[in-house]
């Protein structure tokens, strides 16, 4: 039998498509990190100008592969066809409306081309170390996977605006999202047919493009070495951090009215497993990078691991990251209590989330900033806290404007209806 | 002479089951036993709540493993001093991953003991009532009482209500000895 | 049975009840039918070919033990080659069964429960293949005692550094976890074999199952036992393929020692042994009449698991010979040229083509869901792995640092060691053909099983669904209405 009694899931369903208001002061919140970041930035520049750039690149890496990883959390929703996932789908979608601004930010890396990339003006390299190939290859990348994002976005939103403004003339950012309306029916199944094409084709634009992108920002600083599982822990960790960002988000709004009847403990368990199995995941991914790199002893790979992990200040920043990455929360989720409370669930995914950006400090900084005094940390939190606003401003933007569950999708419906059964 | 040990309800279908385990429940009868030939999870939660000590024997077994496996390399590395590759007596690496594997093998062998042992397998006679349809298509439920009493009365009344196609008096076998416990 | 019954079922007079022990019953007899009837025509033939192919395997491996493992055609520098490569693809094939009965098992696929038993089976024969190939490899077979670590006169032990002997452990572990889950899931089946025999059969099949009777105590801790089992596979696996990929990736031959390796060797494994798990199942289907049980959704849905791991194996090539390119060492590069273009060019393009481009048909749905193509294809994955391992395995050994010890042309083939492939291929039909007739060849509690909870999900929609649909127009003006008193609930 469903949890659920017909009379309940007639109020979830009315609940369900309708707009949900984040508090006003959380924009102007957003406002003020995205000044503080400027202002890191800038006195970064004077002061410290190497560990400005490493913590822009820092950044860039993080949040971008972060707000991507996003849209592809519902992505493999869709093509594994997963229904306890769709009450959060939306939630986390959100987040790809940063990618515009990351293209931006990563563009902006140009001018510290200098002070990034060592072999900048080295010549004699192969045809792949050119710094104008390289912003070329890479601009055109979040290009094509930004335009695909937004796509996807726009098919999972737009089913929903529709049935929200039909039988009265929608405004402002309903009225693009949801121009030439063909009626809810075919625009339902519309919608589902392009997202479960473009899905596939997000998944595989994700795991080529961004191995190209980790390859290319991260681990071309140290241009003698190489690794192939470096882009697949690169892109594994972001969808870590992705996932745990929609715990956290879950969380957030979990305030609102029909949130815990469908954000049920059962799916917050389901949810915090995936976590705990990623965790894991990358856990593996980076132990096949050590142990080649041990056994084989060939000198560059020994030079990477010595620096990362054995030289000081970085082997602190190393073990802070496997202990936050995988650790603490691996640890924490034994304990069945916290995997199904969306309150314990969002501090530990934090802690995950923390840990991949402390990783990514690890990935850059000791090529970048070595020699300078490290009393200049608070440049780079203070950039952190900057990027930290610039993702949350279109965030709060979208999500005022759309429903925060795709009740559009007939699996969000199964979802709810088929909840509690067991076989 | 044959005992009287219970009364059995067959039933041709799991939900029918079902309703009787909650009617057997709520009217706290003496621990019913089902027999099903499918595991129906919403019917165990009720008869056993709460999760298999299994995992138990499974942890305990996976610990012991793990113990072996790095007294066994650290111990046996000392034991004959070669250095290969360079690499220190107690390469920990590689041992990590035979230490897992015998965490892994020992765990498997913990669970396979705690379920023989909380199964109360193997068994070598067929409890009383056991029919062989039960392994295929059919259900039942068997509630222990006494032959003359006020509960066996109310226990046939409760299955026949729930759907039962039969109901059954359950006397031990002449050839079999009476297991106490199922 | 059923005479006993009372004729009156009041299946009628209670709400919600679902009338499903006549499939229960009809589905168990008809798999037992097939487990127990006497094997037609088509079966003694090919219980034939796979002994004559036993026999070839025999001939070659003792030809190889009397005159010794120069018979293969091993030849330094390429001194793993053939047996290694066939190894590495039957412990693949293993990994595919264990994914498809434990790791469905932990995300609740509906799909996985038609094809498990048949899968758990293929993995506990594929990974006995598989043990036999570093035993032929020895040469000196008899001495093969000396991976494990006993105490010995001159105070020896084992290297543990060396991924050869972790690979010793993993398959120890490995064969003996699967062997028990098998064994588990196998445990109310056999009670069902029992149930219908007599005599000696009704003794052995009792043993097996060890007098289960599907009491709840006894279901209770059935299935937390498998559960922890198939938690306790999904590790071994990966480590398994991973500790296989190690064996070339610990050394420092240069297109060997990349960090890729392992997630790289776990994906072409699970990608071949699906691949094989179809050429038998797509058989096995049309011949025994499974096609309700073995429905073409659920072949199709390990299609898609097909098309997803070939996309994955195309990345890790992609990403390798990028690498290999990217750091610009010359001796890389003329390990990577040696295979698109050099002696190895055939095996390259044979894997490349069979593995990367053929899958992308099944990205069509019709294609996906014509079972021809599918077995088609599924043989033609199968020799695209097994001439992947092949190269993988001796290409890089052809180009190594040592450039006076580079090989030309590729390693030689001889009839010894084609022998001894076709004499496991034939050691696995065997094997796999005396299982099928011993076992029911489809788990049946677990069909019983998800014919409940579909039957109970169904009812528990139509309930709904009729609501549902007149509850749209009410919400959608709910909404409006609400949008136009300004917004939802405050924060």
């Amino acid at each position: 039998m469903s949890d659920h009694g017909p009379q309940e899931v007639r109020e979830l369903e009315a609940d369900a498509l309708l707009l949900r208001r984040p508090a006003g002061w959380l924009t102007l919140a957003a406002l003020l990190c995205v000044g503080t970041g400027l202002i890191g930035f800038g006195i970064g520049l004077w002061l410290a100008p190497n560990r400005t750039w490493a913590a822009m690149l820092v950044n860039v890496l993080y949040w971008t592969g972060l707000a991507q990883a996003a849209i592809i959390v519902s992505a493999m929703f869709n093509v594994v066809v997963a229904r306890w996932g769709r009450p959060i789908q939306r939630m986390t979608e959100g987040l790809a409306a940063f990618l515009p601004f990351a293209l931006l930010l990563f563009l902006v890396l140009w001018f510290g081309r200098d002070r990034i990339w060592v072999w900048v003006h080295e010549p004699g390299r192969n045809g792949w170390f050119r710094i104008n190939r390289l912003f070329w290859r890479e601009g055109l990348m979040l290009l094509v996977m930004t335009i695909l994002s937004l796509w996807y976005l726009c098919c999972s939103i737009r089913p929903d605006l529709g049935a929200l403004y039909r039988g009265r003339p929608p405004r402002g950012f309903a009225a693009l999202i949801t121009r030439g309306w063909r009626g809810l029916n075919q625009e339902r199944a519309r919608s589902q047919w392009a997202m479960r094409l473009l899905s596939p084709c997000l998944i595989l634009g994700y795991t080529f493009g961004f191995t190209m992108w980790a390859t290319d920002l991260a681990m071309s600083l140290y241009p003698n070495w190489k690794s192939s599982m470096f882009g697949g822990i690169y892109w594994e960790s972001e969808f870590y951090a992705a996932l745990a960002a929609a715990a956290i988000l879950t969380h957030l709004w979990m305030r609102f009215d029909p949130m815990p009847q469908i954000v049920t403990p059962r799916r917050l368990l389901d949810l915090s497993n995936l976590i705990w199995g990623f965790g894991f995941f990358w856990a593996y991914f980076a132990w096949s990078q050590y142990l080649v790199i041990w056994m084989g002893n060939i000198p560059a790979g020994a030079h990477y691991l010595i620096e990362e992990w054995r030289e000081w200040p970085w082997t602190a920043l190393a073990w802070v990251s496997l202990s936050l990455l995988l650790i603490i929360p691996s640890l924490l989720f034994l304990a069945r209590g916290f995997k199904s409370r969306s309150a314990p669930l969002a501090w530990i995914a934090g802690t995950g989330a923390l840990g991949v950006l402390s990783y990514r400090f690890l990935d850059v900084m000791p090529y970048i900033a070595n020699l300078e005094p490290a009393v200049y940390w608070i440049v780079e939190a203070a950039i952190t806290i900057g990027f930290a606003g610039a993702v949350a401003l279109p965030y709060l933007w979208l999500m005022r404007r759309v429903p925060i569950f795709p009740a559009s999708d007939p699996l969000f419906v199964e979802a709810i209806v088929t909840e509690g059964v067991e076989g | 002479m044959s005992e009287f040990l219970g009364v059995m309800g067959y039933f041709s279908d799991a939900d029918a089951l079902k309703n009787a385990v909650e009617a057997a429940h709520r009217e706290h009868l003496r621990r019913p036993v089902t027999y099903s030939p499918l595991p129906d999870e919403e019917a165990l939660e009720i008869l056993r709540p709460g999760t298999s000590s299994t995992r138990w024997t499974c942890l305990l077994g996976g610990l012991a493993g793990m113990g072996i496996g790095w007294a066994m390399t650290v111990w046996m590395s000392f034991d004959y001093p070669l250095v290969v590759g360079g690499k220190p007596f107690v390469s920990w690496p590689p041992y990590a991953v035979i230490v897992f594997e015998l965490t892994i093998l020992f765990a498997s062998l913990g669970t396979v003991a705690g379920f023989l042992v909380l199964a109360r397998l193997p068994r070598q006679n067929p409890s009383a009532g056991y029919r062989p349809s039960f392994s295929i298509d059919e259900f039942a439920l068997f509630l222990k009482c006494d032959e003359e009493s006020e509960e066996r009365r109310l226990i046939e009344r409760i299955l026949r209500e729930s759907g039962a196609d039969r109901v059954v008096l359950v006397r031990s076998r002449d050839d079999l000895p009476i297991r106490r416990s199922t | 049975m059923s005479s006993e019954r009372a004729a009156s079922t009041q299946e009628s007079q209670l709400p919600g009840r679902v009338p499903l022990h006549e499939s229960f019953r009809e589905i168990t007899e008809h798999v037992i039918d097939v487990m127990q009837r006497k094997p037609g025509r088509g079966y003694w033939l090919l219980l034939l070919l796979s002994l004559v192919m036993m026999t070839l395997g025999l001939a070659a491996w003792g030809t190889q033990i009397i005159h010794g493992l120069g018979m293969t055609g091993l030849m330094h520098p390429m001194m793993w080659a053939i047996y290694i490569g066939d190894y590495i693809w039957w412990i693949g094939i293993a990994t595919a069964g264990t994914l498809t009965s434990a790791i469905l098992f932990l995300f609740r696929a509906p799909f996985r429960a038609a094809f498990s038993r048949a899968a758990e089976g293929m993995t506990c024969i594929a990974i006995l293949t598989a043990g036999l190939f570093p035993l032929i490899h020895l040469g000196r077979t008899w001495r093969f005692y000396w991976v494990f670590p006993y105490p010995n006169e001159r105070h020896l032990w084992v290297n543990f550094r060396s991924p050869l002997i972790i690979d010793v452990w993993v398959i120890a572990t490995y064969l003996v976890l699967s062997i028990v889950y098998f064994w588990l899931e196998l445990l109310p089946d056999a009670a069902v074999v029992r149930d219908r025999s007599t005599g000696w059969k009704r003794t052995i099949y009792g043993m097996i199952s060890l007098g289960w009777e599907g009491t709840d105590r006894q279901w209770k801790h059935l299935l937390m036992a498998s559960t922890l089992h198939a938690a306790l596979l999904t590790p071994v696996i990966i480590s398994m393929h991973s500790i296989t990929s190690w064996d070339l990736a610990l050394a420092i031959v240069p297109d060997w020692h990349y960090t890729i390796f392992p997630p790289y060797f776990v994906t072409g494994a699970i990608f071949s042994g699906l691949a094989m798990l179809l050429t038998l199942m797509i058989p096995i289907r049309s011949y025994f009449h499974l096609e309700r049980v073995i429905t073409v959704d659920r072949l199709e849905q390990l299609a898609k698991i097909i098309i997803a791991t070939s996309l994955m194996v195309t990345y890790s090539y992609a990403v390798i010979y990028f690498m290999a390119w990217y750091r610009g060492d010359p001796i890389e590069e003329v390990g990577y040229l040696y295979q698109f273009f050099g002696g190895f060019k055939v095996l390259f393009w044979l894997f490349t083509i069979c593995n990367c481009v053929f899958p992308l048909t099944l990205l069509f749905r019709r294609l996906r869901r014509n079972l021809v193509w599918l077995w088609i294809l599924s043989i033609i994955i199968n020799v695209g792995m097994l001439a992947e391992r092949w190269c993988i395995v001796a290409a890089p050994l052809a180009r190594d640092y040592d450039v006076y010890s580079w090989a030309p042309g590729t390693f030689h083939v001889s009839w010894v060691g084609i022998g001894i492939t076709i004499g496991s291929l034939g050691f696995f039909l065997f094997s796999f053909l005396i299982f099928i007739k011993v076992v029911p060849i489809v788990p049946l509690y677990e069909l019983r099983k998800d014919m409940l909870r579909e039957a109970r999900e169904a009812r528990a929609e139509t309930e709904a669904e009729g609501l549902l649909k007149a509850r749209y127009e009410e919400l959608r003006i709910k909404a409006i209405e609400t949008q136009s008193g300004a917004g939802g609930s405050e924060s």
